[in-house]
């Protein structure tokens, strides 16, 4: 393990003011608020902050279509109904408004998450943050859900001139579905997506089934989860699904989505992962000892954000956050409680646990296909990650645990719940 | 009464039975007035009532001008007219309800209070006093010897019937295909009344399956009474006076044709004289060869059909009619006894097959639907959908008795080919396919349009629309109707031709076809319809990766953002080290009042000028001087007034309130504006939440109202004076504010 990781947090002021307009659920503000309440906890200390450079047009361009970055440089609120043909073409309009500054916004994040990568290329930093970049479902030449440029996929593309293979991870609770078709034929970017999938859940992308064509084939690995899943079950999903992606594919840097939708409570998400469990995802990643790029996304209640968002910077940081968030201006939002973790709430999961085996089943067995069929040979990066065990990384190593107590604690892989929610006998009688 | 039973000859006898029986014991004329109070499912009424209305409206009305619909009163509220007919009628007219002075009855019939009477009258005087006497003047005409009193008594047996049919169905499944009949006859009669009206639309009604059901029926049943022969005489002298109708014999001779058809139909389901109207199949067979003239072999496949259908009821018919010579609801029983028989064909339809059923009903109405509206002068084509509807009822049967098992059952459907044209079923899907073929040709039209909207899935349409109560659960509702909303609108929007009066049911069968598409068989047919959204794939869609050479491309090293914490000069360090990180809130104070509003306040306005004073001029890179509800200072107090009144008078409209911001406040630019919106607004109506329902705070939905907005934001006059020093020495800034704060701590802290 390093002794210690070298922090890049990429923040630009004036992501704050835009808005999307009324009674749009996404919200630049939250990033304000991030921000805010990560220096409230005074994490500034432990590392260093940057403003990210407006990314330009070209550097835009190196993933989309250059008419498209032109006509997102060029559309104004006043200008757009002059241009109704070429707003359908791109899909802007509702979900993806045009609004002041629309642009501007643009060049910050994805510049963010562009530095973010040149940094880690340089070395010049462990792991970086931007919270403002992570909108995963632009496309190569239209907009789609909230998402304009895809910044995910520049850092991607800027990460994969100094690495042969890049992982993209991506716990949004909507299919990290740009990333996918921008990497779809290739074997250099390997994404990872865990996703509510079905019920016609936005963007109706990311079935199990999907997994990369041509060269790609078996790159594109496919979560897609039911409503309601908890931190259990999901972390256990994840963690067996990562382990063993990491083990096959010994990525060189990880890019890491974390959407904030997939937490209990969300507006629009779905699933009931509690602040925690979400950020356990974030821990294990971070200690796999890559270089890791790590964006926001997805979410969509505030301040939930702004918490779930402020926990992750201080796992990087490997600093504890005491549970009462200290004063700052926007106190007032995390009321009644003021605490900074929020429970799951009390929901049905509808993912059985034979049904997330067969999920897990399914994504080793697409990994075995790639072990024989290595495109770029796997040596030229040396193995140097580590895979921590998930549950005794919270433990005390200085606490010796003898033989019998370890033994209790090895489950079965394909153990996803404790207690009353194992339905074990269930499958035994099938 | 008397008349009434005058119009019919000996053979009709058991209906006059039944019908009368419904009169003597549902309403007698002295009802009291709750009696006729609305009941809302009468949709199917209604509909017809809003084409006669139309029609009327636009083709009879003795004043040319236009009048709108829907009617509005005076304060804008729509006036269901239909509702509003229906209670004057029932009351006794235009007059009768003057004279009585019910008028505030009939306003709260309409669902529109006392208040409302002068408009209602007014609206009543001025859509349908000439409907109604036009309707009055017709049944004139016809029943001469039944006279005004018969006629009217028919249009308030009809009201009565409809009642009794509908609280019947709602207590008594039994009685309901007994009073399924009698309603449907009723309507017929209205319709038939209006037909002078109707001609040109008879098509729409066509289209109206429920209409149809017993159309043809109670058609002929109506052709057994005197008046009724003269109206149809009527009928048909306007077919032939039609100025687009083809005069041509053969039409008309199958027009009538089909009179004897329905008529011998009915006979049976009468048992009553064969001989003179009976019910043959040559018959039939000859009027299917005529129809093949009409050279759709979906309407010869549809007369196969119904020919089965009446074959067995034919027997049973003579059966019955031994077994229950004295039946009072003969209708009910043969209609249950057809569709037993009817549901013997079929065994194994479970849901599935149920929905596919209800589809190709859908199907064959829609294509009756387009056929008409295509060729509206072609009586051929009104053959057509007859016998589709027909097939459809027959299925609808099926449906209904899906567990029957006594006659052949569905194979699956791979093994479809190895059967016979005659079977029913596979009759039936000859005729969807042919149907779903000729959907699909008139779809290919916009099928461009159609997938380019196909690719734009929006995220949440929920989220734009305001006022959702409770989004949690609307939101749940919506993930579903997402992705189905796309498809179902492709043929709303090829549809919007039809009549406005049923568009609803138009929407709503549409509904069901799409949905039901999913069914095997349809996917062969609609499969790029339902297929799956797959990744795109194509230069235009995936990213260009350079080949990885082993070889270090050169990152730019340029741009790597601009360095901002910590200081370069380190003196951030020092504090680094006198604070631990991530400390939490601390819970004692020693405020005079903790957890007050001032204590927080201060505390808040404590830690912000400690951070201040830490970053240093990052605090202004980072908009820190910009946040939490200090943007307000910078605002005066009328403009804060102007804002929040503003921003309440347009809480229904956000969208207004942005696009007319800067007229209000012409000072502010949207930025600003943005700011002050999250950095005081709402956090001031958080707050305000918080204390006055700290359990119902809904976190995210800004635009949710909880309770109202709060009381302003408390102003510096009212903290003590040690906050406003300290705000003070904010806002005076600066570089030696540390030294300044070193200075105002113990003060604060005594």
């Amino acid at each position: 393990m390093r002794s210690k990781d070298k922090i890049a947090y990429f923040y630009d002021g004036d992501v704050g003011n835009v808005y999307f307009g009324p009674s749009h659920p996404m919200k630049p503000h939250r990033l304000c608020m991030t921000h805010h309440l990560v220096l409230s906890y005074e994490l500034h200390n432990k590392m260093e902050i940057y403003r990210p450079h407006k990314a330009y047009p070209v550097e835009l361009a190196q993933f989309h279509s250059a008419d498209y970055v032109e006509f997102l440089n060029r559309i104004t609120p006043d200008t757009q109904a002059l241009f109704s043909n070429e707003m359908v073409k791109y899909n802007l309009g509702e979900d993806c408004p045009v609004f002041e500054n629309l642009f501007e916004f643009c060049q910050i994040y994805a510049g963010g998450t562009i530095d973010a990568a040149r940094r880690l290329n340089n070395q010049l930093c462990d792991i970086a943050i931007n919270w403002a970049g992570g909108l995963h479902h632009a496309k190569k030449c239209e907009a789609s859900g909230f998402c304009y440029v895809n910044d995910l996929v520049l850092g991607i593309l800027e990460l994969l001139k100094h690495h042969a293979r890049v992982l993209y991870i991506d716990i949004d609770v909507h299919h990290g579905d740009g990333v996918e078709e921008a990497f779809y034929f290739t074997d250099r970017v390997m994404t990872v997506s865990f996703h509510k999938y079905g019920d016609m859940f936005f963007p109706g992308t990311g079935d199990l089934k999907d997994v990369g064509e041509r060269e790609g084939k078996f790159y594109a690995i496919n979560v897609p989860l039911k409503d309601g899943i908890d931190d259990t079950s999901f972390c256990r999903l994840f963690k067996l699904v990562i382990t063993k992606v990491v083990e096959t594919y010994q990525p060189g840097a990880i890019v890491l989505q974390c959407g904030a939708d997939s937490l209990a409570g969300d507006r629009l998400g779905c699933f009931n992962l509690s602040i925690e469990g979400h950020a356990a995802c974030v821990r294990l990643v971070k200690n796999l000892n890559l270089p890791l790029l790590v964006t926001g996304g997805g979410g969509y209640t505030k301040e939930n954000v702004a918490r779930c968002w402020t926990v992750e910077t201080g796992i990087l940081l490997d600093a504890e956050l005491p549970d009462e968030i200290p004063e700052n201006d926007y106190i007032k939002y995390f009321a009644p409680d003021y605490s900074l973790k929020i429970p799951s709430g009390p929901m049905e999961n509808l993912n059985s646990k034979s049904y997330l085996n067969s999920i897990r089943q399914q994504v080793h067995e697409n990994l075995r296909s790639i072990q024989h069929s290595p495109s770029v040979q796997l040596q030229e990066v040396p193995p140097d990650f580590y895979i921590p065990d998930f549950d005794e990384d919270e433990q005390n190593p200085d606490e010796r645990v003898n033989r019998h107590k370890k033994d209790k604690q090895i489950q079965r892989d394909d153990e996803y719940y404790a207690g009353d929610n194992d339905n074990d006998h269930i499958m035994d009688d099938a | 009464m008397e008349g009434w039973s005058n119009l019919r000859d000996d053979s009709s006898s058991h209906e006059v039975q039944s019908v009368e029986e419904d009169i003597g014991t549902s309403c007698d004329l002295d009802f009291p007035i709750e009696e006729c109070s609305f009941h809302t499912s009468k949709e199917r009424l209604r509909v017809l009532f809003d084409e006669v209305l139309v029609v009327f409206i636009r083709e009879k009305s003795a004043s040319k001008c236009i009048r709108p619909i829907p009617a509005l009163c005076g304060d804008g509220r729509v006036v269901d007219l239909f509702k509003l007919f229906w209670a004057v009628r029932k009351i006794g007219g235009y007059d009768a309800v003057s004279r009585k002075n019910v008028w505030g009855f009939v306003a709260e019939e309409c669902g529109l209070g006392f208040g409302a009477i002068p408009s209602v009258k007014l609206i009543y005087f001025k859509y349908l006093t000439g409907l109604d006497q036009w309707l009055w003047q017709i049944s004139k005409d016809r029943t001469v010897e039944g006279g005004e009193s018969g006629v009217f008594q028919k249009l308030d047996l009809l009201s009565r019937e409809l009642e009794t049919r509908f609280r019947g169905s709602l207590s008594d499944g039994r009685e309901k295909p007994e009073k399924d009949t009698n309603i449907s006859r009723l309507e017929h009669i209205k319709s038939v009344k209006q037909y002078p009206a109707v001609i040109g639309r008879f098509s729409e009604n066509v289209d109206n399956p429920e209409f149809l059901e017993d159309s043809d029926e109670s058609f002929c049943c109506y052709n057994d009474f005197p008046q009724a022969q003269r109206v149809t005489g009527k009928f048909t002298c306007k077919i032939h006076d039609g100025p687009d109708r083809s005069t041509d014999d053969d039409d008309d001779g199958r027009f009538w044709v089909d009179n004897d058809f329905g008529k011998s139909a009915k006979r049976i389901t009468e048992n009553a004289v064969d001989e003179a109207h009976g019910f043959s199949n040559r018959q039939i067979d000859d009027k299917g060869k005529s129809c093949v003239v009409v050279n759709d072999n979906v309407v010869v496949l549809g007369k196969k059909i119904i020919n089965k259908v009446h074959h067995p009821a034919d027997k049973i018919a003579d059966n019955e009619y031994e077994r229950f010579p004295a039946k009072e609801n003969d209708d009910g029983i043969l209609a249950e006894e057809l569709s037993s028989k009817a549901q013997n064909l079929l065994e194994n339809f479970i849901d599935e097959e149920r929905k596919f059923i209800a589809q190709i009903g859908n199907d064959v109405v829609m294509s009756a639907r387009s056929v008409v509206g295509t060729e509206p002068d072609s009586w051929k084509k009104k053959h057509e959908s007859q016998y589709l509807t027909r097939m459809l009822n027959w299925m609808t049967y099926v449906a209904k008795h899906s567990d029957d098992p006594a006659i052949g059952k569905i194979p699956e459907c791979s093994k479809w080919k190895d059967h016979g044209h005659e079977e029913f079923w596979i009759q039936a899907l000859f005729v969807r396919e042919t149907l779903l073929i000729r959907r699909h040709s008139k779809r290919n039209a916009d099928e461009s349009f159609q997938q380019d909207q196909q690719k734009k899935i929006r995220v949440h349409p929920a989220v734009y629309e305001d006022n959702v109560p409770n989004h949690q659960l609307a939101e749940k509702l919506i993930h579903s109707t997402r992705l189905p909303s796309l498809t179902v609108s492709h043929p709303c929007s090829r549809c919007n031709s039809s009549e406005a009066g049923t568009s609803n049911i138009n929407i709503h069968q549409k509904a069901n076809v799409e949905s039901s598409l999913k069914e095997p068989v349809a996917a062969t047919t609609n499969s790029q319809d339902q297929s799956e959204k797959h990744v795109f794939v194509g230069p235009l869609f995936q990213a260009k990766i350079p080949e990885w050479t082993g070889a270090l491309t050169e990152s730019d090293s340029k741009w790597l953002g601009t360095h901002i914490w910590p200081p370069e000069d380190g003196k951030g360090k020092s504090i680094v080290e006198l604070d631990p990180i991530g400390k939490g809130r601390q819970r004692l104070c020693n405020c005079q009042f903790p957890n007050s509003v001032e204590c927080m306040r201060f505390h808040i306005a404590e830690k912000r000028l400690k951070l201040k004073c830490e970053l240093g001029l990052p605090f202004y890179h980072w908009q820190f001087n910009r946040m939490g509800e200090e943007v307000s200072l910078s605002w005066t107090k009328e403009e804060e007034q102007r804002f929040k009144d503003t921003m309440r008078l347009h809480a229904a409209f956000p969208k207004k309130f942005w696009n007319n911001a800067r007229r209000f406040l012409p000072s502010k630019t949207r930025e600003q504006l943005v700011s002050y919106y999250f950095n005081v607004f709402l956090v001031q109506r958080r707050s305000y939440q918080n204390r006055v329902c700290p359990n119902d705070i809904d976190s995210d939905d800004d635009e949710k109202e909880c309770g109202s907005i709060g009381e302003a934001f408390i102003s510096c006059e009212n903290l003590d004076q040690i906050t406003i020093d300290i705000w003070k020495l904010q806002f005076g800034g600066g570089r030696g504010c540390l030294a300044a704060w070193a200075k105002i701590l113990p003060s604060i802290l005594k």
